[in-house]
């Protein structure tokens, strides 16, 4: 898609023998262990990160815990079919990592965002921009898109009681449910726990629909678009979509065009969309007037189309998709079965719950509602409807296999993926006296001087203001650069810069990689004596 | 153009909303042209969803069923067993 870059990051829950803590840490051990399909980091990183926690893959993405989450961060992608691929690598990760470690079977991961015990847990959308994510025209100009996107691209879900517990929040429904009454079902897995509208925060002080922390992962203008309202779809459809969007919505605002309507409340409109599956929404705009949520998506389909149709194969897929999708929604949601994950999940769940004498109380819906989520194709009941035909996969077949091990193309991924894996090659983490580091690390990270160890640790790659932590970390590895201690002169290390995130850097890229072996065997040597 | 895509009668039903001007109507138009699909919206096109002359695909639900047996009883079987295998709902440390 030209002119975007997107990355999707994935909080796992998990299930089983083991409590979802333990079974997050194994697994992360695991995929590390024996640099089964990354490196390991030794250093400490922002936010807290303690060293040992996660890693870069051999795929230019990365897996770590977060929150007691197993989380994995897609590499870099330009393409949908990358995006989409990419995502399901990081499944298909997990799930052999459970196999190897003899754990499959009786422990399972699931990608969604709510346990239906009142937890929620993120799915996030990074795309690439060039103009500040905090200005005012791209955060008013991008919350009636995310508030109304959910339509679309909302993964559904049983409403869980905590959610039931504050009262009815449905007004009576429009139009053609007349007196039916409405199923405990969200079109958004998200919605019912987003408090705020725009925040820097992601968790305290309220979850909002937009986080705003300006977090640049790269040189120069770019910046990071850092959504947090999606749900993780198990859909290729809906997930090709949501990004496709967003991306190009993303860049109508960075041009400077604005879709001139503003939510009274979007929080509130964000909710009473999520809690009908009917169809037929609205929102109230500022000025006191109502209008279609559908309406609201096509504000932005006309101007991207104007400017983009035609562009590229993506584009025109999205654009074209788009328009559909939201004829569809407006003439009936269900006919969209098979292509939303929300229309295809409450099929299945309504199916059921007209099967049982408990009605939509039954607590098997749950269970499917879960089961929709399970990545592991032996329980998925997305894999089950998609062997029936009920749901197509549309990435190229084979793509997500080969994303495993190797990064998608044309990004500086290419280039952080072969260098990791040159690293790895060269088994630089053996040198990691992962001891003294605990030591080193328990000695200064008292109350408040964490920080300090980071900062001085990992702020800057470049610029490593303590060089005696290279005997310890020999190496750190970033998204925007990486970086190996050079043993001649430990105040200038070896650094790889990735400041393009649109390039793949293959002639930088080479020469490092061609230089791990030397220096790994003089850190090697260094560490003997 | 990949065929995996929303059946193409959904397109039949346009509104005059969805064009903001006479060159969107006519870009629009022109892109839901895809190869192989013939789509005429003409500016007589019906305004309102349910009165397009669509040809909608009917849902499993609603086809006529000429054996009265249940095409989805082996989706219920597998539904069954999933939800025997898969573990109980289990609380989920907060994330983010």
């Amino acid at each position: 898609m030209d002119g975007a870059l997107f990355g999707t990051e994935t909080e796992y829950a998990a299930a089983g023998t083991l409590s979802p803590t333990e079974l997050a840490y194994r697994v992360k051990v695991g995929v590390f262990e024996g640099r089964r399909y990354g490196l390991v980091e030794p250093s400490p990183r922002e936010w807290g990160e303690i060293p040992g926690n996660g890693g870069f893959l051999f795929n230019g993405g990365r897996m770590y815990l977060d929150s007691g989450h197993l989380e994995y961060a897609t590499p870099e992608c330009r393409t949908l079919d990358d995006i989409v691929a990419a995502e399901h690598a990081g499944d298909l990760i997990v799930v052999a990592t459970l196999a190897a470690l003899g754990l499959q079977g009786e422990n399972f991961f699931i990608k969604n965002n709510s346990d239906h015990f009142g937890n929620t847990y993120g799915y996030h959308e990074n795309y690439c921009i060039r103009v500040s994510p905090r200005s005012r025209s791209v955060v008013e100009g991008i919350l009636p898109f995310l508030v109304t996107r959910q339509v679309f691209a909302g993964a559904g879900m049983v409403r869980p009681a905590s959610v039931r517990r504050r009262g009815s929040r449905q007004p009576a429904l429009p139009g053609p449910t007349g007196n039916r009454p409405v199923p405990p079902f969200e079109i958004s897995q998200r919605a019912a726990f987003t408090s705020v509208d725009v925040s820097n925060r992601v968790r305290f002080g309220g979850r909002p629909i937009l986080n705003v922390r300006d977090e640049p992962l790269a040189a120069g203008r770019l910046r990071r678009l850092h959504n947090i309202i999606g749900d993780a779809n198990r859909s290729e459809y809906a997930t090709r979509l949501k990004i496709g969007t967003t991306a190009l919505v993303a860049q109508l605002l960075e041009e400077g065009w604005a879709p001139d309507l503003e939510l009274e409340n979007p929080v509130r409109s964000l909710r009473e969309i999520a809690g009908n599956p009917f169809g037929g929404w609205t929102v109230r705009l500022s000025d006191g007037s109502t209008l279609p949520a559908v309406e609201v998506q096509r504000r932005y389909l006309v101007e991207a189309n104007l400017r983009y149709f035609g562009r590229d194969d993506d584009t025109t897929w999205v654009l074209r998709q788009w328009a559909t999708v939201l004829n569809g929604l407006e003439m009936d949601p269900m006919r969209l079965d098979g292509h939303l994950d929300w229309v295809t999940k409450f099929l299945v769940l309504d199916r059921r719950a007209s099967k049982s004498a408990q009605g939509w109380e039954d607590p098997a819906l749950v269970k499917l509602d879960l089961a929709y989520h399970h990545v592991d194709p032996a329980v998925s009941l997305v894999t089950l409807l998609q062997k029936q035909g009920k749901l197509k996969p549309i990435a190229p077949e084979g793509l997500a296999r080969e994303l495993v091990n190797r990064p998608p193309a044309g990004t500086r991924a290419v280039a952080r993926g072969r260098v990791v894996r040159a690293m790895a090659d060269s088994r630089i983490d053996d040198m990691i006296d992962w001891r003294r580091l605990a030591q080193r690390l328990g000695e200064r990270s008292g109350y408040g001087a964490e920080q300090t160890v980071v900062f001085e640790y990992v702020e800057s790659h470049r610029e490593i203001t303590d060089a005696s932590a290279w005997p310890l970390i020999p190496y750190l590895n970033g998204w925007s650069d990486l970086a190996l201690w050079n043993v001649d002169d430990p105040d200038l290390p070896h650094v790889l810069p990735l400041g393009d995130p649109f390039s793949e850097h293959q002639e930088e890229a080479r020469a490092f990689a061609e230089g791990v072996p030397w220096w790994v065997q003089a850190i090697r040597e260094a560490v003997r004596k | 153009m990949r065929d995996d895509t929303c059946p193409s009668s959904f397109l039949l039903s346009p509104r005059e909303s969805f064009y903001a001007s006479q060159e969107a109507r006519t870009r629009i138009t022109r892109a839901f042209r895809g190869p192989g699909t013939a789509v005429a919206i003409s500016p007589q096109a019906p305004t309102k969803p349910a009165e397009a002359p669509v040809e909608t695909p009917s849902r499993p639900a609603d086809r006529p069923d000429p054996d009265t047996s249940d095409p989805d009883a082996d989706l219920d079987d597998e539904l069954e067993r999933i939800i025997r295998e898969i573990p109980d709902p289990t609380p989920q440390p907060g994330g983010e």
